[in-house]
């Protein structure tokens, strides 16, 4: 039997990303260095959410799989919790594009308009919220 | 003023980081010399490291949210959260660790044990946890704790950045701390204490990633469909019905088919990983002490009365078993 202890957990990290995006996003001061740090880190975030939807609509387990399906699973959560899909599609791939798209132009300098932000803002919030309650991978106690 | 909720976070904290110091030193006061000492140097090294994290960060905030203190409030708040969740999962995950060891009987073993780690690494702290429950267990942390140190450091402002850089650079520990669990009731034979041949060949495959060179693999489309469905038609907890005349509820209702597939295909991710690396450590076994590690096997299996049905974490025992007899019988071919 092989244990899993994790003193940070992937969820744990992903609550820290959200975090600093939310700081960077409430700072109004998005050239600075701490804020595209936040800003770049929130983007790969949301890049990995989407990798986990790849992994998982073609059902292929890879090395780094997991965590980008864990990533997917947070990002769907929050999906269903902000309410998005209602009268729309169940689909959360057009929803997690159009948060990739701000945060790339917020990264690049190029602005988005307030609903994106405020999408974003609300995104990142509820991630946040799921990742610190998260208990995942905890210590298997019966096997062999 | 600071609220009530900022400093009971920060007692709250205080007071484990208080605690978790206490036992760990207690504990190694109860250990045989040397025992685990790389692991408490670790151990301890995290400790710091959580505590400067939360007092640095801490000191930033109030200087930079000074005229937002419903926003200063928050962030102490998840900090604290962070930093707390940290230290519950050293005490809760590793502390036990140390408190097995104390229970040692090792020296017959051990120097097997040490010369075969040496063939994959010279960098490695070994220790051997005999255990109440019949049960055998392989603990692997490569990079122990400037791992978790670099993470916060990550998630840090500059100024706290550069502290955690520099108690990191203090302690250079080795690559690998390892401990191997093996039933106190199989101390004494040598035949069951094969089945350390298998935990040790975790060890083996972590530091060689012989898991991901089998990487990728598709999961069997029909049967993840099956799941999948079964799961979006599961009624919810409790039978709770959208109304009281209405349907019954089903996940698929609560939440999305995409959420109950992104969850089905975390659980199979998991399920894969771990049955593809028992079964590693299976083969790698019959490789290195051939028939013993069979035979142990089967009376691990039998004395621990497994049901022969597989579990999240490992494939069913005579699944297993067969695997290591073919691969014995390849083995004994060639």
């Amino acid at each position: 039997m092989i244990r899993s202890r994790e003193v940070v957990p992937a969820s744990l990290e992903h609550a820290l990303i959200a975090n600093r995006v939310l700081a960077a996003l409430a700072s109004n001061d998005l050239a600075s260095q701490e804020s595209q740090d936040a800003v770049e880190d929130g983007l790969r975030f949301l890049r990995s959410v989407l990798e986990g939807r790849r992994f998982a609509t073609s059902r292929s387990v890879q090395p780094d799989s997991y965590k980008a399906a864990l990533a997917y699973g947070e990002g769907v959560k929050a999906f269903e919790l902000l309410g998005y899909r209602q009268g729309q599609s169940d689909d959360p791939a057009p929803y997690l594009q159009e948060l990739v798209n701000c945060a790339a132009a917020l990264r690049q300098h190029a602005g988005a308009n307030d609903k994106a932000v405020q999408d974003l803002t609300n995104f990142f919030r509820t991630i946040r919220n799921i990742a610190l309650a998260s208990t995942e991978r905890t210590v298997e106690r019966v096997s062999w | 003023m600071q609220s009530i909720d900022q400093k009971t976070y920060l007692e709250v904290f205080e007071q484990k980081l208080h605690s978790l110091r206490k036992l760990v030193q207690d504990l190694r006061r109860g250990l045989p010399n040397r025992t685990s000492d790389q692991f408490i140097q670790g151990l301890n090294l995290i400790i710091d490291a959580v505590e400067l994290f939360l007092h640095q960060r801490v000191d930033n905030l109030k200087a930079a949210l000074a005229g937002n203190p419903l926003e200063l409030a928050e962030q102490i708040a998840f900090h604290s959260k962070v930093a707390l969740r940290i230290l519950g999962a050293l005490h809760e995950e590793y502390l036990p660790l140390l408190h097995a060891e104390s229970q040692r009987n090792e020296y017959l073993v051990y120097p097997s044990i040490d010369r075969a780690v040496r063939l994959f690494t010279e960098s490695f702290e070994l220790t051997l946890v005999p255990d109440f429950e019949y049960n055998y267990a392989f603990v692997g942390k490569e990079n122990f704790a400037s791992r978790e140190i670099e993470l916060l450091e990550a998630h840090s402002d500059q100024g706290t950045k550069s502290a955690l850089a520099a108690l990191r650079g203090k302690t250079a520990l080795k690559q690998w701390i390892t401990f191997l669990h093996f039933p106190v009731a199989d101390r004494d034979s040598a035949l069951n204490l094969c089945v350390l041949a298998h935990e040790l060949a975790h060890l083996v495959d972590e530091a060689t990633k012989i898991y991901q060179k089998l990487l990728p693999i598709e999961l069997d489309k029909s049967s993840f469909d099956e799941l999948v469905d079964a799961r979006c038609n599961t009624p919810a907890y409790g039978g709770i019905t959208a109304s009281t005349s209405g349907p019954q509820l089903t996940f698929e209702k609560i939440f999305t088919k995409p959420g109950v597939e992104a969850r089905c295909y975390l659980s199979c991710n998991e399920v894969l990983e771990r049955w593809i690396r028992e079964i590693i450590a299976d083969i790698l076994a019959i490789h290195a002490i051939g028939p013993a590690s069979y035979f142990a096997f089967n009376d691990f299996f039998a004395y621990m009365g497994a049901e022969n049905i597989p579990s999240s974490s490992h494939p069913a025992p005579a699944f297993r078993l067969q695997l290591m007899l073919d691969e014995l019988k390849d083995t004994m071919a060639t």
